[in-house]
């Protein structure tokens, strides 16, 4: 057993015992009842589980949550598709997803939000020329597996999104 | 079409039966034995010799009808060689000698009721696909330049997700042409122990993911009803995947998946 305190979406768990074994995924979902984070393949090949990591200096990364254990998020503090909406107000990157009919079943949706909004903080604290852009959002989303609209709508929502506002993200 | 109005003529020329001889109205009588055209009275032909025939006089040596059947067929009238010719299509081309395939106009275009949908069977909506690929010759590594889905799906209740399956199932094709592959017994994914590792799946570098174009055909008619297009946007896309590769190649390949390493070992 180990002692577990995270931090997620601006609220800490815990101090809690969990046992060693246990993945962040079934922490998430079944002690906490946060399903908006999936389980897919349980094997961190699709990625429809991960979740934002903010690092203390401001940095983000994203982690699989399906095979890494709870443990090893001790002290950490993470996002995950909960903590997106502010005060019932869906962000802009939300809206753009529905704004184009990014998702049909919405297995991968959180994974993909997670994603692109870490990309969005990424690029605004460096920027990249249009030109480097198409590459950068199909590097940064490559990892994550859609099969209902093929990966093309979740694209065009996130180029939207940075298009829209290219002196916060393009150089 | 091939035999009406490209070998009977042509046997007919050789008979030097003209066309207004009561015999050249005849075709129905005529039948095939042993690679030669036997017709009443006459001198029995070999098939190679009316072929050559047809060719010189420029008759039709090849057709491509399109037919629709909600509980009847669709039906239209075409004009060929000066006679109206009606059947049970609704689209028809002709190829001449060894010339193009023209499509020729139509005219008392007849489409069966939209009431006669209630007769029972479903009818799924129509996809065609178009790839335009690469093939690195040194690796064998292929990539879509661009893609094309055309597809009529009756009034579509939701254009956008239309377009969200057609594009989906444009990469599930993708996969189902190149990637995936599911063999059977023990060492295939039915020994439980497979991940997407082994069951690779289309991600969106496989993609034309700037240049997929899909084109939604509005409804064959004002009250045709929605029909199902979630499976059917996948299927032409590995036909038009593996006849480019046919194309680029020159190699006809038999099984799918096409692998990367299987398209390498048939380039010179």
């Amino acid at each position: 057993m180990t002692t577990l305190s995270v931090t997620i979406n601006g609220r800490t768990y815990g101090p809690t015992e969990v046992r060693d074994a246990l993945t962040m995924n079934d922490y998430l979902r079944e002690y906490l009842g946060l399903t908006g984070t999936k389980f897919g393949c349980g094997a961190a090949q699709c990625l429809s589980c991960a979740v934002i990591v903010d690092n203390p200096d401001g940095t983000s990364y994203t982690s699989p949550t399906c095979i890494v254990p709870a443990a090893s998020f001790n002290g950490k503090s993470i996002r995950t598709v909960e903590g997106h909406a502010k005060n019932g107000e869906l962000s802009t990157l939300q809206k753009a997803f529905i704004d184009h009919f990014a998702f049909q079943c919405g297995y991968c949706t959180a994974g993909f939000l997670n994603e692109s909004q870490a990309l969005l903080e990424r690029l605004a604290r460096k920027r990249v020329p249009r030109a480097a852009l198409e590459k950068t959002i199909a590097e940064a989303l490559d990892g994550h597996l859609c099969r209902c609209t093929g990966y093309f709508k979740y694209h065009e929502a996130v180029r939207d999104v940075i298009l829209a506002d290219p002196q916060r993200y393009l150089v | 079409m091939i035999f009406r109005y490209g070998l009977w003529p042509a046997a007919l020329d050789l008979w030097r039966i003209a066309s207004n001889d009561p015999r050249a109205a005849q075709w129905e009588a005529a039948h095939w034995k042993d690679g030669q055209l036997i017709a009443p009275g006459l001198t029995p032909l070999p098939l190679p010799q009316i072929a050559a025939r047809t060719h010189t006089r420029n008759g039709v040596t090849g057709a491509m009808a399109h037919g629709f059947n909600r509980w009847a067929w669709s039906q239209a009238t075409f004009a060929i060689d000066g006679q109206n010719w009606t059947a049970d299509i609704d689209a028809l081309a002709l190829r001449r000698g060894v010339g193009k395939f023209v499509r020729l106009d139509r005219t008392n275009v007849k489409f069966p009721p939209t009431d006669y949908s209630r007769s029972g069977p479903t009818y799924t909506a129509q996809c065609g696909t178009l790839v335009r690929i690469e093939i690195d010759r040194a690796t064998g590594a292929l990539r879509i330049a661009k893609g094309y889905s055309v597809l009529e799906c009756g009034n579509a209740l939701v254009p956008q997700v239309v377009i969200g399956q057609a594009q989906g199932g444009f990469a599930m094709g993708v996969g189902y042409a190149l990637l995936e592959s599911l063999p059977l017994y023990e060492d295939g994914p039915g020994n439980g122990k497979w991940t997407l590792g082994q069951y690779v799946v289309a991600r969106g570098s496989y993609l034309p993911l700037r240049d997929l174009e899909i084109e939604m055909l509005p409804a064959v008619d004002a009250n045709e009803r929605p029909k199902g297009m979630a499976e059917v946007v996948m299927i032409p896309v590995v036909a038009a995947l593996v006849n480019a590769i046919f194309d680029a190649t020159g190699h006809r390949f038999r099984a799918l998946p096409v692998t990367q390493e299987m398209i390498k070992g048939v380039l010179t």
